[in-house]
């Protein structure tokens, strides 16, 4: 027998308790400081406990192994600083919008900060499928003088796949993906991608480009700062043009 | 003071940079000028590892809780930015402020297992520490080290100034204060030795090792260990905390930003563990069991869950299901958790009927696979060993496990136990079909898919302060004949044979039972760049065998020698509590295939009661 006889507090089984709505918010965010080397699944784990740790009451997925309902426009890679990506949460009730961003950034790293929140009612459909482009500002004393020698061309090649076993070695133009370059001054570019489900250039291969024809260095890619400023939704904006 | 600047292309051609640069959640930052004492906490492997050690978080945070310290963190860093450091003069920095480890007041290494000792050394010399603790001048830092290795720390025995032998909580608390008395006096005139001795003198089991002279005989033995002065103890007794409930405990857990090995909350039942397995180290070390109460165990696993965001909970505990508030804590913890998706991980539990009901509930996902330590294939041998675990209770943990929906059986085993034959290793097999026939016993529609059966056999390795710590390693030819011998026998395509590398346990066995002389021979493998010796793949067991034979020292004489019970052991002025006599009549006994009971039953006069608490006074 147990020496111990002792009743313990019992909370509430929160899921019975929980009302029916659900609501969508959509979050603006940024990252910067030393949280812009953490990959794109630990983004996923860390916002998943910051929600837990909000007290904020999160819808959750069905299933053997329940996640919160919580979707990424786009994933972020490694080294990539981001002003104002975007990320859909589903909860319970109608939390208010600002409410629900204070809480959020009380819970985060400060390297991660809310910056806006707001309601999302469309009728159906994923974010991740609402994407079409992404602008990027990027950084290095060398970088504007690459860039135009790498985009005289009549094409940008990068070699794409795997040298391993198996893996297929390709070379993909990326030129069609490039939709806006400016040259604020001659250590800065910025530029508009594809981006989303279909086409994507990310911001680390655009800088490989430059290695195989421009003369920049591995090292000076690696070096260079990537800022992710905005995600462009469809509708957002028109950048088809070249 | 200078802080580290790591260039993004390095942090960016290393595998997951996350490691190396901070910023976690619950992470703590301070002002430096704020403080007195700046102190450095190192775990010599992978942060992945290091994030998953709770002792080392409880430090962490307990030390940041005073206005006088500042208490950061550094890990190894992984082969492949160890050697970029390197290339670009990088020293070894603290996630906190990238702070070189050098300028640290002090720093602390824990020690989990002998293998990590190579990356101590590595890990003071990037940080810019003189690796050896005499070359250290007045205004290097302190290195002290703490950990279940602390309690025969010979080896490392050059390389520290200070070891914490116990549960280093109070110890490191009083550390700091009279470190701070000292600085408070003025740093230009800090006296290190008097600083250590009056550490030493005034602190429960604070160890000096270069205040104590060690003596040999001709045939290699130690003849004596002695204090130099008579200031410092004969015999450094360990701390512990008699009282755990009134230990510190923290809840506003550091976060790692990458996933570690074991990424939950931690909660520590007790410390200590009544049942006296014979080879068996922490089960001897960590006498007497002190148990913590159910209700404030429950409210620290709340609150940290709630602090932290993680969904598991892990009982963390010799063997869990001794706990005596087992059924309360484990009932409360799953009704409080009903409805989320936290899971409460419950591991080293002995099934039974109850305890299959909880396992059910615990985890939200699917079932996962159960795993059982009979350590021996025969009761005879279990006899030896005094694992206390029968056929039996096998068999009906494998009914209980099985009929409620288990297919997959993980067991772990010890090749090379003293007095083992191979009929005990017929036994492991003779086991493991049993189990895989016990499943196709069981009513058919609950078996959906084939039994998995894993059986797992690791080396045994003789420790300090086990009834074992006489005892002989089997040759390493031998371990690989009865590897094969196992193998062979192991015929059922349902089961599947694991082992763990035989050479590493050799040299396991070498630095757990080693002496001052093996420092030279760590130091130089560290030269020659042997590190991460935990790892397999990176182990390289010639290396040590060449600079042995090159130092003069032959590995069988720690590994596969059988002491006399009169020899004076490397550890023989260290006492975990456990009395020599106690471990002698264990060792007699456990040739005779005597069991001991455990404390519950009757108390067996380790020797333990003398810290005055836990299970001997209940
Ligand atoms: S003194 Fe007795 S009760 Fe206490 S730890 Fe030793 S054997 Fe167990």
């Amino acid at each position: 027998m147990s020496k111990y006889n002792i009743t313990l507090p019992v909370s509430p089984n929160l899921r019975k308790n929980e009302p029916d709505i659900t609501k969508v918010i959509r979050f603006n965010f940024s990252r910067r400081g030393a949280l812009i080397y953490i990959a794109h699944l630990d983004m996923l784990r860390l916002f998943e406990r910051a929600l837990i740790r909000s007290g904020l009451k999160f819808v959750s997925s069905q299933g053997f192994n329940p996640r919160p309902l919580m979707v990424f426009a786009l994933p972020v890679g490694i080294g990539v600083e981001v002003d104002n990506d975007l990320v859909e949460i589903t909860f319970y009730g109608g939390p208010d919008t600002e409410q629900a961003a204070d809480k959020l950034n009380a819970s985060m790293p400060p390297d991660i900060r809310i910056t806006n929140a707001h309601y999302e009612d469309r009728a159906s459909g994923s974010i991740m499928a609402m994407v079409n482009s992404a602008e990027y500002t990027f950084m290095h004393k060398d970088l504007s003088r690459s860039v135009r020698t790498a985009m005289s061309g009549e094409v940008l090649n990068v070699t794409k796949g795997s040298k391993g076993k198996g893996g297929k070695v390709k070379d993909v133009d990326i030129k069609p993906l490039i939709h806006k370059l400016d040259f604020p001054d001659d250590n800065t570019i910025k530029a508009v991608f594809s981006a989303g489900s279909k086409n994507n250039l990310r911001p680390d291969l655009f800088l490989k480009a430059l290695t195989t024809d421009s003369g920049f260095s591995l090292k000076n890619a690696l070096d260079t700062v990537i800022i992710r400023n905005r995600i462009f939704l469809e509708g957002d904006h028109q950048v088809a043009e070249k | 003071m200078s802080t580290v600047y790591i260039p993004r292309h390095i942090l960016l051609s290393v595998e997951k940079p996350a490691r190396y640069v901070g910023g976690e959640w619950n992470s703590v930052l301070k002002d430096v000028h704020d403080v007195y004492i700046r102190t450095a906490l190192c775990f010599p492997d992978t942060y992945e590892i290091g994030m998953s050690h709770l002792g080392m978080k409880i430090l962490y945070h307990m030390l940041n809780e005073r206005d006088d310290v500042f208490c950061e963190r550094a890990y190894m860093p992984w082969t492949d930015m160890m050697s970029r450091m390197k290339e670009d003069n990088i020293p070894l920095y603290t996630l906190e402020t990238k702070t070189p480890l050098n300028e640290f007041d002090i720093v602390g290494f824990t020690l989990q297992y002998e293998m990590c000792y190579s990356n101590v050394l590595h890990m003071l010399d990037m940080g810019g520490i003189p690796v050896y603790a005499k070359d250290r001048k007045q205004d290097d830092p302190i290195v002290i080290a703490g950990g279940p290795c602390a309690f025969n720390i010979e080896p490392m025995a050059d390389f520290f100034d200070a070891v914490f032998i116990g549960e280093s909580e109070d110890q490191l608390s009083k550390f700091s204060d009279l470190y701070r008395e000292y600085i408070l006096r003025g740093k230009d005139t800090f006296d290190r030795d008097g600083f250590l001795a009056e550490a030493a003198s005034s602190i429960q089991g604070i160890y000096v090792p270069r205040f104590y002279e060690v003596k040999y005989n001709d045939d290699e033995t130690i003849r004596s260990i002695r204090a130099y002065s008579q200031d410092v103890p004969d015999v450094i007794t360990k701390a512990l905390i008699i009282e755990p409930d009134k230990a510190y405990f923290p809840v506003n857990l550091i976060v790692p930003n990458t996933e570690a090995v074991h990424d939950r909350v931690s909660l520590e039942l007790f410390r200590g563990c009544t049942r006296g397995c014979r080879f068996c180290q922490a089960g001897f070390v960590t006498r007497p069991v002190r148990e913590r109460d159910p209700g404030l165990l429950l409210d620290i696993a709340l609150k940290s869950q709630k602090a932290t965001g993680y969904e598991e909970i892990g009982l963390l505990s010799l063997s869990t299901s001794d706990y005596s508030g087992f059924k309360e804590l484990a009932s409360s913890l799953i009704e409080n958790t009903d409805g989320t998706n936290t899971s409460i991980s419950l591991p080293s539990l002995r099934l039974d009927s109850f305890t299959a009901d909880i396992l059910e509930k615990a985890s939200k996902s699917r079932k996962s696979g159960l795993t059982f330590a009979p350590e021996a294939g025969t009761q005879k041998l279990r006899n030896v060993i005094n694992k206390n675990i029968s056929d039996n209770d096998l068999k009906e943990a494998m009914e209980i496990a099985f009929s409620g929906g288990r297919n997959t059986v993980k067991l772990y085993f010890m090749l090379g136990l003293p007095t083992e034959d191979d009929d005990d290793i017929d036994g492991i097999s003779i086991l493991a079909h049993d189990i895989v026939r016990s499943y196709w016993q069981i009513p058919g529609e609950t078996r959906r898919r084939k039994p998995e059966i894993t059986v797992s056999a690791a080396m045994f390795i003789p420790k300090p302060f086990t009834p074992f710590q006489w005892e002989s390693q089997d040759q390493l030819d031998e371990l690989y004949r009865k590897q094969n011998y196992l193998r062979d026998k192991l015929k059922s395509k349902y089961i599947k044979f694991q082992w763990h590398g035989s050479k590493s346990s050799v040299w396991e066995a070498v630095l757990a039972r080693g002496d001052r002389r093996l420092s030279k021979v760590i130091y130089r493998a560290f030269q020659e760049g042997c590190c991460f010796d935990a790892w397999d793949d990176k182990f390289d067991f010639e290396a040590y065998e060449r600079i042995m034979s090159e130092e003069g020292l032959d590995i069988s004489f720690y590994a596969n020698r059988k002491r006399l019970f009169d020899e004076v052991l490397p550890w023989d002025h260290i006492s975990c509590g456990v009395s020599k006599e106690f471990l002698i009549n264990e060792n007699i006994k456990a040739h005779s295939g005597v069991t001991t009971d455990e404390c519950r039953s009757i108390c067996s006069g380790c020797g333990a009661a003398a810290f005055g608490g836990g299970v001997c006074f209940e």
